[in-house]
């Protein structure tokens, strides 16, 4: 997750202070796209080990949590594509499709930060 | 925190205190005067996004994203007991379409209903106090002009006499002096921009600043984060503290944030934050959101670290 987090800042960087890096954000998007691929995985092993702040929902409702993660992807691919497009108004449209997909899994599957294991 | 006894015993104080000093119902010529006033519905949308969408009218979190829009019944969970927010579409009956702009004045500045009933103080009317008559009454119209739904209001699940209306007006005698905001001298227009959006509109600190015993804002703690945010949820510092606050934020990062949901670090927001950013800051027009980072830098930074008790 701490990959995905890296590049949503570098978007965000790129963005928000109208940095001039040609392709920035649709690479970084891309990478976050193909990240994807490691969630499941990467808690399917946080779960057995038990260092996770994932909730119990994650088992209990483990195709909604793939579903969010497609959803996730695909949002990830639209701003590339938003992005290699040059508009503006359609990248910061898919941006906020993307932040919202965040959501889409820490709202259902992540415990609030107040309870995360870090602090107990 | 204190036991529910304790503070049952400071509340008690205060409203004999209200009994003893009495307060009279004026009747409010000012307040008269709005009704002349021409509503804007398109301003008024403008006004309803800066409160952030009025998001506590809604029951997300209990009926998901197709909540009926601002038919109430969600819960706010505060140390005094679980309160639920009222129905304020323009139903006749359980909404407040039967209302006239003094009525939704009176509920925005002084907390109190057309019948002069108190209002609960988790209705953030010391915020709204602020407001101008053509935001009032902008924003009055604009929620009248969305859709009506019936929708009874739910009763809080509160012990006494924290249930009790009347109990209010001893709260608002030691927690409640209307804002009121002076000229801003040496300060740009975007700075007073900003001033009025984060301490009345956008009502920052009714989460964001630690509660006094009585349940009041605590003044010399502003902004500074609390661990009794609202549902339950940690609100941050979001004074300049460079540690424990947003001072390492740059403008643009607290415009960004405010846009998006998303943090310097890539995280994004969960709680009501979300979703008053959803259905309300992400929507303002840029420069209430530089105003907002411009004042937000400016006000006194507080070294306070919020953490889970």
């Amino acid at each position: 997750m701490s990959a995905i987090g890296t590049n949503m800042g570098a978007i965000g960087d790129i963005l928000k202070n109208q940095l001039d890096v040609p392709g920035g954000v649709a690479n970084h998007a891309n990478q976050m796209a193909d990240a994807a691929a490691l969630i499941a995985p990467a808690f399917k092993k946080q779960l057995a080990e038990g260092a996770t702040d994932a909730k119990v929902e994650i088992w209990s409702d483990w195709t909604g949590f793939e579903k969010a993660i497609e959803d996730y992807e695909s949002a990830a691919r639209a701003l590339a594509a938003a992005a290699a497009s040059g508009d503006a108004g359609a990248t910061g449209k898919a941006m906020r499709g993307l932040g919202k997909s965040c959501g889409g899994c820490h709202k259902p599957y992540r415990k609030p930060k107040e309870d995360s294991y870090k602090n107990q | 925190m204190l036991p529910v006894r304790t503070r049952s015993f400071l509340l008690g104080v205060l409203v004999f205190i209200a009994l003893l000093v009495g307060h009279g119902a004026q009747a409010n010529e000012a307040a008269r005067a709005l009704d002349a006033i021409a509503a804007d519905v398109e301003r008024g949308a403008r006004v309803f996004r800066s409160t952030g969408g009025c998001t506590c009218h809604t029951n997300y979190p209990g009926e998901g994203p197709n909540a009926p829009e601002l038919a109430g019944g969600r819960a706010m969970e505060t140390p005094f007991g679980v309160f639920y927010s009222t129905n304020i579409t323009p139903d006749r009956e359980t909404g407040i379409g039967e209302w006239s702009n003094a009525d939704f004045a009176r509920a925005m500045r002084e907390g109190l209903s057309p019948e002069g009933q108190h209002y609960f103080p988790t209705f953030p009317y010391p915020s709204f106090s602020g407001l101008t008559d053509q935001d009032i009454i902008d924003l009055f119209a604009y929620i009248q002009s969305r859709p009506a739904d019936r929708r009874e209001n739910r009763a809080p699940e509160a012990p006494l006499p924290f249930s009790w209306r009347g109990s209010v007006a001893g709260w608002k005698l030691v927690n409640f002096t209307p804002k009121v905001f002076d000229d801003a001298p040496g300060r740009s227009e975007a700075w007073a921009r900003g001033r009025y959006l984060v301490e009345a509109a956008a009502h920052c600190g009714e989460c964001h600043t630690p509660r006094t015993l009585s349940g009041g804002l605590d003044g010399s703690m502003a902004l500074a984060g609390s661990v009794e945010g609202p549902e339950g949820q940690l609100a941050p510092n979001i004074t300049p503290h460079e540690e424990t606050g947003i001072g390492d934020w740059s403008k643009a990062d607290l415009v960004w944030y405010l846009q998006m949901g998303l943090k310097p670090d890539g995280d994004d927001t969960q709680g009501l934050m979300s979703e008053v950013i959803e259905h309300g800051y992400a929507e303002l027009p840029a420069s209430d959101l530089e105003a907002m980072a411009e004042y937000l830098a400016t006000v006194p930074s507080i070294e306070n670290r919020v953490k889970a008790p």
